[in-house]
């Protein structure tokens, strides 16, 4: 006999992914963020000063024909200094994601799979990490390492992976819910399994999200500690450092300032337009409609 | 077959179910009936170990099992009341039933593909359906593989909570029918939770009425319609009347 399809089931029917189609904010955040990729290799491509190199006599030049961005405050070339910058800001930025997250994960995975003692254990011990303001926490440790980007890196980690630990926790408990979950265990599949086939799929995509969002977060904070003059350390290129460095010259060199800043915002721009698109199209991946 | 002696949940200080004493033969199909709420699904989901009992305890055959666990989860098999809902989204259908027989280690490894194949396929679902993941697939085709799913692990018991509830007229029948053939082919032990007596009539040799955490009637299937004295399953008799007085 023919079967018919359920009436709720239109409801109920995944709604196939249209993909990166429609989807200009995720498309633009991704061109952004390649953008600064190219930006990152175009230093070994074109000629120009290293990014450290002082030049007294063209101080606080505007923008050239030498000098496209014109110079800082010791002459440097801001346009070298903005393309060296890329990798320490983007790397700092993304190792202290994986450092958050190298934390995070096997915190968050433990807690929600082993339950009981186990999970309030772990949890207490990430509540009294959250129960410290975070950047007071962040600033507490760079004073005990020490000011530079490396400190800053592992301080606003420590500050940063409770919050991360929890959510992934509570996205696993969510998960391990689902009927087709319990069904699986039931129907045979090992505990293993049911994790790794069942549980971390649903996982991955809100977490991809939670990351690119992060991300963004992430960056301005440690722009921000290296413009309070504890991240990275002179004369290492840094959007945070070199903009507090442009801020004594502000009413005399504007491009000191406005090339940093732009980047910073830019980058965050990207990867909060990258989380917003995948956090929209991973939404209608979703397979069911509940 | 299976037997539950005193068994007793409470929710929230709610008694659903007051020391039941139940049993199920080798190859009896029971169907249990009652209201919304009366505990028929928190029976069935004590038996494959997705709730806990606070008294009570299950045998299967002569062994006291703990649900859920051991050779118990294998030998009792479970079908959910939704079948879209209890299937993967990250298998086909044929992978849910591959998944079980791996799972229990049934068959050698390189004839299991084969296995779930014909498996589905002894179920009306073809290797092209089988490929499909369960959005792709209609209530009825879903159902279809969830029983597959359950038949895979060779249970002796198979539980089935609602089976028909969350499909349309058409495909309740064709289940109903692949029940019947299950059962004839494999002599299994079924307990059907239902809210309709309906399809109770077509499938099941005993009929029993929970109400108020009780079994308030427990009969073979034309006793029931002939002498059932309990009022509610006095009610569940005169709605069939009314159904075949309509039809």
């Amino acid at each position: 006999m023919t079967d018919v399809p359920m009436s709720l089931s239109k409801t109920y029917r995944r709604r196939l992914p249209r993909g990166f189609a429609g989807r200009g904010g995720l498309w633009l955040g991704l061109a952004l963020l390649g953008g600064f990729v190219v930006l990152g290799f175009a230093g070994s491509f074109v000629s120009l000063p290293p990014p450290e190199k002082i030049d007294l006599l063209t101080r606080l030049a505007p923008p050239s024909a030498v000098h496209p961005l014109g110079t800082d405050h010791l002459g440097r070339d801001v346009l070298a200094r903005l393309i060296g910058a890329v990798p320490v800001s983007l790397g700092a930025a993304i190792a202290t994601m994986a450092a958050i997250l190298a934390i995070a994960l096997p915190w968050g995975l433990t807690a929600a799979l082993a339950g009981g003692k186990v999970d309030a254990l772990l949890m207490r011990l990430a509540d009294i990490v959250m129960a410290f303001p975070t950047l007071v926490l962040a600033l507490a440790v760079i004073g005990f390492l020490g000011a530079s980007l490396e400190a800053s890196i592992i301080g606003v980690a420590a500050a940063w992976w409770p919050s991360n630990a929890r959510l992934l926790r509570a996205l696993v408990l969510s998960a391990r819910q689902r009927d087709f979950v319990r069904a699986a265990g039931l129907a045979g599949a090992s505990p293993a399994r049911v994790i790794w086939r069942h549980v971390l799929p649903q996982v991955l995509p809100p977490l991809a999200v939670i990351v690119s969002l992060e991300m963004a977060s992430v960056l301005l904070v440690l722009s921000s500690l290296s413009f309070l003059g504890i991240g990275a350390q002179a004369p290492t290129p840094e959007w945070g450092a070199m903009l507090n460095e442009a801020r004594p010259f502000f009413a005399r060199a504007p491009h000191m300032l406005l090339v940093p800043g732009l980047a910073v915002t830019l980058a965050v721009l990207a990867f909060n337009l990258i989380g917003e698109g995948l956090r929209d199209m991973l939404d209608q991946r979703e397979p069911y409609k509940w | 077959m299976l037997n539950l002696t005193k068994l007793s949940k409470s929710f929230r200080g709610t008694k659903v179910l007051d020391n039941i004493d139940f049993s199920i033969g080798a190859g009896e199909v029971v169907g249990l009936i009652g209201r919304s709420g009366a505990g028929k699904s928190t029976l069935a989901r004590i038996v494959v170990g997705l709730e806990t009992p606070e008294t009570g305890s299950i045998r299967l055959d002569t062994q006291e099992i703990t649900p859920g666990k051991g050779d118990a989860r294998r030998r009792i098999q479970y079908l959910w009341q939704d079948p879209i809902q209890t299937l993967s989204p990250y298998l086909s259908a044929a992978g849910a039933v591959l998944e079980t027989l791996h799972g229990f280690d049934i068959g050698r490894p390189q004839t299991r593909r084969a296995r779930a194949q014909d498996l589905l396929a002894s179920l009306g679902i073809v290797a092209q359906i089988a490929a499909r993941k369960p959005h792709e697939l209609s209530g009825g085709q879903c159902q279809r593989v969830a029983l597959a799913r359950a038949l895979a692990a060779e249970p002796d018991v198979l539980i089935l909570d609602e089976p028909l509830s969350a499909l349309d007229v058409t495909s309740q029948l064709g289940v109903i029918d692949l029940l019947r053939r299950v059962h004839a082919k494999r002599s299994l032990s079924m307990l059907i939770v239902s809210h309709d007596i309906a399809p109770l009539r077509l499938l099941a040799s005993r009929i029993a009425v929970l109400d108020g955490g009780q079994i308030v009637e427990d009969l073979p299937l034309p006793r029931f319609f002939a002498t059932a004295r309990h009022p509610l399953s006095r009610a569940y008799i005169s709605t069939m009347k009314v159904q075949s007085d309509a039809a």
